[in-house]
């Protein structure tokens, strides 16, 4: 049953300054103010970020200011790079998935377990990681997309499910001994910056192109403002939607892979503080570039604005609590500003 | 002695938001022992009235809400609604199905052990069978659960609830078109209740757009239009539903915008075959490409069923339609099945249905053909600019900014890239639900040539509207819907006759006999 339209909705007529805009005489100033003034909106965390490393700066002359700090800052990201990636890809779609940080630890796991306890072929270990991070998303994507069971139940129980899996083949260990020179699929050093850096770029970049210019992303931005819409231009919303969860899955689940060649072993508990920054920079993600929009660029940008912050607050000896609480906070904000962007992008 | 002053007494009410007046110096009132109608098209001010009174909206300043001659502060609160005995009851009954008849009745005034604070349910079923004996509902256990009970029950259910704060003889019950859900075998036990209710003097507001309804129950009738009571109240008794349709649908400038280009019919028509649906009952029709063809009736007949059966966009039992493209089987077909077979659907719902408010209007207006017209790797930008522009020109879009969020457009402006979006795709059959709803009288005019030049480009038109005049203005015939088949055909239709023949008094129909009501 829908609501009866009748509800006297104000917003019918035209605002003034539109009805303006499309007059006869269309005037120039007050498009052109607001060009500057959506430019303004658009790279607003890159103006924080600018005053953020200055702020830092004057706080810590001679230490802040430094290659090596820039260097820490965008060379220690990748997990989270894949990660808050595999997390827009539900977002776009207007589902969520909270199992993707478990995906990534359950990935990371269980490439040394196979590899290292199991003696099995290190690509092949690399190739059954991903594809149990990707089975993951298609339990989700069924239950949430054809069953219709709530995502928030699905991806929780799933989560703590894969958590289980990964201590349960690791033996509750941080399982290490890898080869050396796996690690160099993501610390080969490119301009002076490890290559997974160059992987994040790339994803975001093949993402973007997606979204923006294919008619596949087309159909996946249609699905998330407006699920019905979608549905009656003939858009396969349902496939669009399960797909978004494999989609999303097998990235946290490459993450994963890249997390511990850089690593060497990892230590299947802490996934789960994976989750919030990513979904925090997502989130953040929507307020750069394509404002009220989820897109890669803007989540990059988010990620290194984020640990630049995070950086600096250690370097000037806040450690340990910092980080959940400039995580949380900045989870907060983020999600704020975004839906304060997007009332303003939108306003029906 | 004076008389007993009115039940409720709506003096000079008026709601503005922003610059648009909603409501405009209303006035009625509710008499004891009344069955009062509020009827009025959408957005004519019927829900900002009701939520008036439910404390949702203030009103602007000046109007007064007396109950039993003793005013309302505004907004009005909950709890002296309470006192003054005023119960609404909406659309959707707001029941708990999973909870039992007593706890429905119950809830928001449970009475309560004293100290131990446990809800006491022996004395709330026992309150729950007095108020259902009271309607003479006995046949209802109150402690089933009330997702056990059909739907003319579960409005028995809303009103016993609505009694529960009012004392026998006193209160008021606001339905606010409480009767859209209820099948018609459900509507006689409704309209019964609610008579009783009244004869034990209490009274009911009875807010529809349903006028055979309204003119069946009512002792006295409020028409809106705009916001404004049109020509006072009126006794039910004397006034037609014709007279009463006018009112409600005023005197829009009648303009025939559309002529038929006689095409020779070369083309053979769309024809839809045994159409079933949860109304509509083995319906066939032919439409001819080039033709518009208008669908009305009573609320309820079915006619607005159509569009959405037509379209994949809702499945029926049976039925097909065959366009010149192909013949696509409807119980089996999907939005893109019908969208390769030409067809396209403007719904009614724009905001939930129609558009994706969000994103930009260009974007809205290629999804259709995004992937039939894109390589899987590359959108390409050549066919969308000038789809867009063409769109946008030929439907004169303002603001002409493609870029634009389509929920910034106003609604007129909304509706013509919703009808661009889906003509750009050179549909064989056109399918449209209320087309000027909502738009301004500039943008009304603007829609209906559309329409009309859509017509004589060799595009088979089908519109569902509950305004005469639009289906007067574009249509070459209109198909008369009752009780989910066609009951009649007018050619070259004039407002007046689509009205004469949507709430004449057929001898055919049995709902109308079958439900006297007693005075």
């Amino acid at each position: 049953m829908k609501p009866p339209s009748d509800v006297a909705a104000p917003p019918r007529r035209p605002a003034p300054e539109q009805r303006a805009a499309g007059g006869p005489e269309p005037q120039r100033s007050p498009d052109s103010r607001l060009d500057l003034q959506r430019f303004a909106s658009r790279y607003a965390i890159v103006g924080i970020w600018i005053l953020m490393c200055g702020f830092y700066t004057v706080l810590m002359p001679g230490t802040f200011f430094q290659a090596s700090t820039f260097r820490s800052i965008f060379a220690s990201q990748q997990a989270l790079v894949f990660l808050a990636l595999a997390a827009m890809m539900t977002f776009v779609v207007g589902e969520f998935d909270l199992s993707i940080a478990s995906a990534l630890g359950l990935s990371a796991t269980l490439v040394p377990v196979l590899a290292v306890l199991h003696g099995w072929n290190l690509v092949l270990s690399c190739v059954v990681a991903v594809l149990a991070a990707a089975l993951g998303g298609l339990l989700n994507g069924f239950l949430v997309v054809k069953v219709g069971v709530p995502a928030l139940i699905v991806t929780l129980g799933s989560s703590t499910l894969m958590l289980g899996i990964a201590s349960l083949v690791s033996h509750q260990t941080t399982v290490s001994g890898l080869s050396p020179g796996f690690a160099d699929i993501t610390l080969y050093e490119v301009a002076g910056l490890p290559i997974s850096f160059f992987y994040g770029l790339a994803l975001a970049l093949a993402i973007g192109y997606v979204l923006t210019f294919t008619p596949l992303g087309r159909h996946m931005t249609f699905v998330g403002a407006n699920r019905e819409v979608a549905r009656l231009a003939g858009v396969a919303v349902d496939r669009i939607r399960l797909g978004a969860f494999v989609a999303g899955s097998t990235l946290a689940g490459t993450g994963g892979v890249l997390l511990v060649a850089s690593v060497g072993g990892y230590d299947s508990t802490v996934s789960p503080t994976y989750l919030l920054p990513a979904f925090a920079a997502t989130f953040l993600g929507t307020a750069v570039v394509r404002p009220g929009r989820f897109n890669p660029i803007g989540t990059l940008v988010a990620i290194y604005f984020l640990a630049t912050g995070i950086l600096g607050l250690q370097m000037l000896g806040y450690t340990g609590w910092i980080e959940n609480a400039f995580y949380g906070t900045a989870l907060i904000i983020a999600v704020s500003v975004a839906t304060i962007v997007r009332r303003r992008t939108a306003s029906t | 002695m004076t008389p007993a002053p009115p039940r409720l007494e709506l003096a000079g009410l008026s709601k503005s938001f922003g610059a648009v007046r909603a409501l405009n110096d209303v006035s009625l009132t509710v008499g004891q022992g009344e069955v009062h109608g509020l009827v009025g098209q959408n957005g004519s001010g019927k829900s900002t009235l009701v939520k008036i009174l439910a404390g949702y909206h203030p009103p602007d300043r000046g109007g007064r809400i007396l109950v039993d001659g003793q005013a309302l502060a505004t907004p009005i609160r909950l709890r002296d609604l309470r006192a003054a005995g005023i119960a609404i009851v909406h659309q959707d009954f707001g029941l708990v199905h999973e909870k039992s008849v007593a706890e429905n009745i119950a809830v928001g005034s449970f009475t309560a052990g004293r100290w131990s604070r446990r809800v006491d349910w022996r004395a709330e079923e026992g309150r729950a069978a007095e108020l259902l004996e009271r309607l003479d509902a006995t046949w209802i256990d109150p402690t089933r659960p009330v997702g056990a009970l059909g739907p003319a029950d579960r409005s028995i259910v809303a009103i016993a609830r609505a009694l529960r704060i009012q004392r026998p003889g006193e209160g008021l019950i606001v339905l606010d078109e409480s009767t859209r859900a209820l099948p018609k075998d459900g509507l006689e036990d409704f309209y019964r209740v609610l008579r009783s209710v009244v004869q034990q003097g209490g009274a009911a507001l009875m807010i529809s757009h349903n006028l055979e309804e309204i003119r069946q129950v009512t002792d006295r009738i409020t028409v809106l239009r705009d916001g404004a009571v049109i020509d006072g109240t009126v006794d039910t008794a004397g006034t037609s539903e014709q007279e009463i349709a006018r009112r409600m649908l005023g005197r829009v400038v009648e303009q025939r915008v559309h002529t038929r280009k006689e095409t020779s019919r070369l083309a053979p028509p769309i024809t839809v075959s045994g159409l079933t649906g949860r109304v509509v009952d083995d319906v066939s029709m032919e439409v001819w490409p080039g033709e518009v063809v208008g669908l009305i009736g009573v609320a309820g007949a079915g006619w607005d069923e159509v569009p959405y059966l037509l379209s994949g966009a809702r499945r029926p039992a049976r039925g097909s339609v065959r366009t010149g493209t192909a013949t696509v089987d409807l119980a089996r077909a999907r939005s893109a099945d019908c969208i390769a077979a030409g067809i396209a659907l403007l719904p009614e719902h724009r905001v939930d249905d129609g558009l994706a408010l969000t994103l930009p209007v260009g974007e809205n207006i290629t999804l259709p053909r995004i992937r039939r017209r894109s390589r899987p790797w590359a959108i390409g930008r050549e066919w969308q600019r000038s789809e867009i522009a063409s769109v946008l020109d030929d439907l004169d879009v303002r603001p002409r900014r493609p870029e634009m969020p389509v929920g910034q457009l106003s609604g007129g402006n909304q509706q013509k890239v919703m009808l661009g979006k889906w003509l750009a795709g050179r549909p064989e059959l056109l399918v449209l639900h209320e087309p000027t709803q909502a738009v301004d009288v500039g943008a009304r005019e603007d829609i209906l040539r559309a329409i009309s030049g859509t017509a004589q480009r060799g595009v088979a038109v089908v519109v569902a509207s509950i305004q005469p005049a639009d289906l007067a203005a574009v249509c070459d015939r209109v198909l008369i819907f009752r009780e989910g088949r066609i009951d009649g055909e007018i050619t070259a239709p004039t407002e007046d006759a689509v009205i004469e023949a949507v709430y004449a008094d057929p001898s055919s129909s049995p709902r109308r006999k079958a439900a006297p009501c007693p005075r």
